[in-house]
Parts: structure tokens; sequence; C-alpha cells
């Protein structure tokens, strides 16, 4: 049987965890409990799995009643549910870590190429839209104040991504391969002609970056910021928006909290 | 029934005695069984599935004097009879359910993401990845992603899935002592 893709309707641990089976299955699998070591890992993962498939919603209407009124009846099952919650969030708010490359997938990978080799206009055509859009993208990046060179990893952040909201803070990993993090600071309005940024790790102010212009983008305003990445050591980090008046006086508009946690 | 029996140290050592000679090895069946009686409870959606496995710990021990050596089965299977006593017991006086309250606080949410990542750096690199990769993603992507996980560990889709339940299982307790200590 596939496990990834057993039916698990018919799967008797589920079903004797959800206290769906009779009393006689339910006793052929105690008695399997009473006497072996692996049934018992067997149900730990299953127990996992149905807390997973709780908190995705992917359980339905019967089976999500059963989890509720039965399942979740035990204190220990509440914490590994509190627990799933947390850990679904947190790895919610991760990039994704790309999947490595099996000897099958390189070849896939590598098979397209084929067509691009037996048709030398389509290469052609590729290679002056991605001349292009590198001359593009060259352009909007050296005419942005706070530029960095090099490669670049773009982050969004929302206003009032913060504790105060009860949102989650923004994790970002920088690996060596980047040299620079461009932010983008989502804005409401755009009342100043200029703005300030202020980088502060750990309530400790590193940088300010000054004479920032916003850009508008689908009729939303953003603030770009190029930060050199060897500064983003794994921490939590607070960027403190000001706009500037005419007459030169910084006026407080918002903070924004990101957090670089390690390199996997 | 002896209800309000204590279990003193003369019935635990007769008890011991009763499951192995060597009581060192005794004393681990003993654990053994009383875990596997939780499981059992805490599957029967019993809320106090602790107290109820001592429950039949303690009744089997009250009982082995007059039991005397008549018995022949496995002690587990003596065991599992005192249980579904104790469970028919429990059915009757049903005590409601208890709920924790969900973190409703964005600080507790907060220290609970901290706590994570701190018992996830303490992970080894192998395990840390392990864990990331196989709960990551959603749908056929995360079959594709445990598909390849298991590929390059070598390791059959099974193997893959009990060993991140365990290491999945290391991470509640950190993450609760991490919780604890704040």
């Amino acid at each position: 049987m596939n496990i990834w893709k057993r039916n698990t309707e018919n799967d008797e641990v589920r079903q004797y965890l959800l206290g769906n089976l009779s009393d006689s299955a339910r006793e052929r699998i105690e008695r399997h409990v009473l006497n072996e070591a692996e049934i018992n890992e067997e149900l730990q993962a299953t127990e996992d799995e149905l807390i997973d498939q709780y908190l995705s919603h992917k359980l339905g209407a019967r089976e999500r009643e059963q989890f509720e009124t039965h399942f979740l009846v035990t204190r220990e099952r509440q914490r590994k549910l509190l627990f799933g919650q947390t850990l679904r969030s947190y790895l919610g708010s991760l990039p994704v870590v790309p999947h490595r490359n099996s000897s099958r997938s390189v070849a896939a990978y590598f098979s397209r190429f084929k067509l691009f080799v037996q048709r030398p206009v389509v290469i052609a055509s590729i290679v002056f839209a991605v001349a292009l859009g590198v001359l593009g993208v060259y352009w909007s990046v050296s005419h942005r104040p706070g530029r960095v060179t090099g490669t670049t990893l773009a982050i969004t952040l929302g206003p009032g991504s913060s504790r105060a909201n009860g949102e989650k803070i923004k994790r970002i990993e920088v690996p060596a391969s980047y040299s620079s993090v461009e932010v983008r600071l989502e804005m409401g309005t755009n009342e100043y002609t200029n703005y300030e940024v202020e980088l502060l790790r750990e309530h400790q102010s590193l940088n300010t970056y000054k004479k920032l212009q916003a850009l508008q983008n689908d009729g939303a305003y953003v603030l770009p910021l190029g930060i050199p990445a060897n500064m983003l050591v794994p921490g939590d980090y607070t960027l403190k928006l000001s706009g500037v008046t005419n007459s030169g006086q910084t006026e407080f508009k918002e903070q924004y909290l990101f957090r670089v946690i390690p390199v996997r | 029934m002896k209800k309000n029996w204590v279990l003193s140290q003369e019935s635990f050592d007769t008890l011991l005695k009763w499951l192995s000679p060597n009581r060192d090895h005794a004393g681990q069946i003993y654990e053994d069984i009383r875990q596997r009686l939780i499981r059992i409870f805490t599957a029967r959606g019993c809320n106090e599935a602790e107290d109820l496995a001592d429950e039949t710990m303690n009744r089997v021990a009250s009982k082995l004097p007059e039991m005397g050596e008549t018995y022949s089965g496995e002690p587990a299977r003596y065991f599992y009879a005192v249980a579904n006593n104790v469970h028919l017991e429990f059915l009757r006086r049903k005590p409601p359910a208890l709920f924790f309250p969900a973190p409703d606080d964005s600080r507790e949410v907060e220290d609970r993401f901290r706590c994570l990542e701190n018992c996830l750096t303490a992970l080894n690199h192998e395990n840390r990845d392990l864990v990331i990769q196989y709960y990551q993603d959603d749908k056929q992507a995360k079959i594709d992603r445990r598909k390849l996980l298991a590929k390059r560990l070598g390791i059959a889709p099974n193997a893959l899935r009990i060993r991140a339940c365990r290491i999945r299982g290391s991470l509640l307790k950190c993450v609760e002592e991490c919780l604890g200590r704040k």
C-alpha cells in the first residue's frame, strides 16, 4: 500500500483514535497496544496526522465532530493540538525550502532544454527577452536610493506587522549567497516627498536611510530600501519610518518588524 | 472492588515480584504496562487517563494476595481485564471534558514561536532539515517533498513518517520545557 495515498477512511488505527470502532475491533487493536512496541509509534504518528488534518480543515464534517468530541477530550492531545498549531504557523511563516534535486528531477530539468537545442529561433528569442529583463531590473535598481549591488533578496512588509496587532512577525533567511536584502515597506498614503527609515536590531540603531521616495505600485505605495545582507545577522529588527516635512523635520509614521532566522 | 485502597510498599513489592523475579526488569515492565494503559484510556477518550492507569495498577496489586498463584496467563492480559472494569466505572461517572484555552495573546504566540525556534536550533542539522521539510508545504507539494526526502535519506516512507513523529515529539517536549521557564 502506498502510505502517502492510502485510503484513510479504512485505516483502522485512525478510526480507533476517533472512537469509531466496534468493541471487538477496538479490543483487537488494544491487545496489540499492550503487547507490541511498534503500534505505539504508529498511534503517535497517526495522532499527529489527525491533528494536522484538523488544523488544515481536511477532516470531513463527521470526523471533525469526532475529533472534537472524542479525540480532543484528553489534556495530552489538547497540548499536542496547540503544538501542532504553533508548528504549522511557524513553518507557514518560513520561506519554503526548495526541493533537493533527485536524479529524476535533475533529468527532467535538463530534458526541458532539448526542445530549445532543436529550435535556435526559440533560444534567440529567449536570450533577447532575458537580456531586456536584466537591463530593466538593473535600471530600476540603480535608480533607487539605498541601492546595493549583487544578488538581492526581496521582502515586503505590511504596516502593522507588529506584535501589538497580534500578527506574525515576518521571518526571513539570508543565505550567504545574497549580498543585499530589498525591503519594501507598504504604506497606506504618501504625504511626504521624502522619507527616513531607521533600522534597529534588538532596539539598537544600526543605520538611518535618508531621502527615500515612495513608489506607486498597483495603486498602493511602497518604499523600497536596500540593506546589505551582512548587516542582517539572526535577530529581531525594527524599521521606523518617518516622513520628512518641507522644513526638514521628521514625523514618525509607522514601524515594521521582521526577524532574521539562521539559515537552514 | 477495593475503593480507597492505598498501594503499600509490601503490595508494590509483591506486584513487582509477580511481574518478574528481577526487580529492575519488573520495574521496567510495570512502567511499560502503565504507559500502554494510559494510551488505551486516552484512545477511549478518557480525560483522566493517567489516574485510570494508576487505579488499574493499584487494583491489580490489591487482588494479588487473593489470586495467589492461580493466574497463569500473561500479566498484561490481566491488567487489560481490570482496565476494562475501571473504564466502565469511569463511563458511569464521566467527568466533563476540560479544554485548554487557545493562546489569544500575541505575546504568548510569539513566546511559543521563539521557543520553537530555539528548540529547532538545538536539533542537529539532519533532524532540523527533516522536520521542516516533512511538515512544510501542502497537498501534492507535500507528498512530492516527502517522497524526495525518503529517497534522499534512503529509508521507506513509513520509516520517515515515524522518524518525523519522534522528532516532533521531542520538539513538543522541548517547547513545553522552554515555556515553563518563562
